[in-house]
């Protein structure tokens, strides 16, 4: 019986115990119950949905002073300064050039990579000279035969010599 | 800098919203004006991105002059027809109208919180990895190219999935000159803003009650959260829960050609839509003969024809599917069908009681329809809806099975992603449940 209980609560719980006690309260109630009952779930639920919104809201750490950032201090900020660099290759780079990003992270390797476009650039860890050019956000790499063209707020680029 | 950007992405907005109307207005209604931006918007979408994918085929190319021109002769055109330009007055001047008494606490309260919802957006760029790995990297290369071509197509990213999320997002940064992931969430934004304001649209017609249904929607967490988070605003899951939404409201009001449009547009949104369409395509003869009243073949035809033109543009580019592309024997094999549908019926079953993300609305949902079953019956199309709501889910648990991931590690990635598409269109199912009564004791 206990464990019948158990798991009852375990799949139920408050949410599903609730609803069913409100179907079954529907259900034998008479005509003004069921009358209580459709607005009463209705603005209960709207109140509990303002009440959830505002403990996520609270989560979420924003200030309304991140509102008023320039909006290339946002964009810039987000993709871990990649915005301001792609832009900075868009310019220096030639559209048909091919390469590879030393992906030392996963996000703003691909927002990089994407910005490039149409040049083809490929993410990897294994850099070698079957690579054109190197882009190496945040840190710098040591390759042979490579040569560094461009260090731009520290995120490099190297040219096969 | 940010003012031009801010008019820029303004305009590419309104362009949508002019598109969407001309074509409601002269191909739908037939020069009678129906004034919904939330419908003007959806259509103006999915016309975009119908046009742009036969004009891939035709290898015409897209380029900013092109869409300024489209735009602007979808401006002027609604000066120019005298017709048009006199419902639309009307139509404004009624809407004007109705702000009186308790429409402006309501109009209100839904603008205070979607204000607040702009300001969280607005302080980030778009930062998620579906996001930046395929809907905008495809979006930058549509753009970059002046529109689709097979290369850009077959990129980096996953081929298969549709495209109507980059080709929006390539037709507004035409307007900004630039690919933006900061601007580019005035889409997602106005999806939101849609979504709140047709459900608003229908559900103040019960006055007071009606309030707290649409703050129900409104401040469902996951719903704004879609727009704010930046992990997920730039999904395209929102936009599939506006054609939903925009669809399921047209079986409602017996406007089944809309029906057949939003969830065609659904499709070309993401695959996960190609259940309901589906089942629209098979049932909507059914359901016409049972009901016995007098349907046009035109929503059939048209749903039939998304069905067919969805799977045409994809073998034609050779876009496979990654589901399809499965040995489904040795899936069947070697994965349990019956345990691994009860862990995905399990998963929904949590994923609904899920406060955090949609408070209470499931529990209102489940409570209208447990209670107003006879409702699903005395109207065949709540009977219809019913079932296409079942299609989805059925689509979900089928999609849980054969994925190539891990089954448990899909389900946690996405099964909120998944519930988000029903969910305004689902809460709106209850509300026509609770007012069926009512409504038909006083016709």
């Amino acid at each position: 019986m206990n464990e019948a209980l158990n798991k009852v609560w375990v799949l139920g719980g408050a949410f599903y115990l609730s609803l069913f006690v409100l179907v079954l309260g529907y259900w034998v109630g008479n005509k003004r119950v069921k009358n209580y009952l459709n607005k009463g779930v209705v603005i209960c639920a709207a109140v509990l949905a303002i009440y959830f919104s505002f403990g996520e809201e609270t989560k979420l750490n924003w200030t309304p002073g991140l509102f008023f950032r320039p909006v290339v201090l946002k964009e810039d900020e987000m993709t871990a300064g990649q915005f301001l660099f792609s832009t900075h290759l868009q310019e220096i780079l030639p559209t048909d050039s091919t390469g590879c990003v030393s992906q030392l992270t996963d996000l703003p390797a691909y927002y990089l990579r994407n910005q490039l476009y149409p040049r083809r650039f490929v993410l990897t860890t294994v850099l070698s000279k079957n690579c054109d050019y190197i882009v190496s956000p945040f840190a710098p790499v040591k390759i042979a035969g490579f040569k560094l063209v461009d260090n731009y707020k520290g995120n490099y680029l190297y040219k096969l010599k | 800098m940010w003012v031009f950007e801010l008019l820029f992405s303004l305009l590419g907005i309104l362009s949508f919203l002019s598109i969407g109307l001309v074509f409601d207005f002269y191909v739908l209604t037939r020069r009678k004006l129906d004034f919904n931006l939330a419908v003007f918007f959806g259509l103006g979408m999915g016309v975009v991105a119908v046009f742009q994918m036969l004009a891939a085929v035709l290898q015409i190319s897209i380029n900013s002059i092109f869409v300024y021109c489209i735009t602007g002769l979808s401006i002027v055109i609604m000066f120019a027809d005298p017709l048009l330009n006199k419902q639309l007055k009307r139509a404004l001047l009624q809407s004007l109208g109705k702000l009186k008494g308790r429409n402006i606490l309501f109009l209100a309260t839904g603008i205070a919180a979607l204000v607040l919802v702009a300001a969280i957006t607005f302080s980030h760029t778009v930062w998620g990895f579906d996001a930046i790995d395929k809907w905008l990297a495809k979006a930058y290369a549509f753009w970059f190219d002046d529109g689709i071509t097979r290369n850009n197509l077959h990129g980096y990213y996953l081929a298969d999935d549709p495209n109507l999320w980059p080709i929006t997002a390539a037709w507004f940064y035409h307007f900004l000159g630039r690919a933006s992931e900061f601007w580019v969430q005035m889409i997602p934004f106005t999806a939101l803003v849609c979504i709140v304001g047709d459900f608003a649209r229908r559900v103040l017609k019960s006055g007071a009650l009606g309030f707290f249904w649409m703050v129900m929607l409104v401040f469902s967490p996951f719903l704004w959260g879609a727009v704010v988070l930046e992990n997920y605003s730039g999904n395209a899951d929102l936009l599939l829960g506006l054609y939903f939404l925009l669809a399921f409201g047209a079986i409602f009001e017996k406007r089944f050609l809309y029906s057949a449009i939003f969830f065609g547009f659904g499709v070309l949104t993401k695959n996960d839509g190609i259940p309901a369409l589906l089942g629209f395509c098979l049932l909507f003869p059914v359901f016409g003969f049972l009901t016995r009243e007098k349907i046009s073949k035109r929503p059939y035809i048209v749903a039939l024809g998304f069905l067919f033109f969805n799977i045409a543009w994809k073998i034609y580019f050779s876009l496979n599917n990654r589901y399809l592309e499965n040995n489904l024997l040795l899936v069947l094999q070697q994965r349990p069908i019956v345990e691994y549908t009860r862990y995905s019926l399990n998963a929904f079953r949590e994923e609904f009681r899920f406060v955090a993300r949609w408070g209470v609305g499931f529990l209102v949902i489940f409570f209208f329809l447990f209670t107003h079953f006879k409702a699903v019956f005395e109207n065949k199309w709540f009977l219809f809806a019913l079932i296409l709501f079942g299609f989805q889910f059925a689509g979900y648990i089928a999609v849980f099975y054969v994925t190539h991931d891990d089954q448990a590690t899909q389900i946690a990635t996405s099964i909120f992603r998944l519930v988000l598409q029903v969910y305004p269109a689902m809460l709106l199912f209850a509300y026509e449940l609770s007012v069926y009564k009512s409504r038909r004791e006083s016709k």
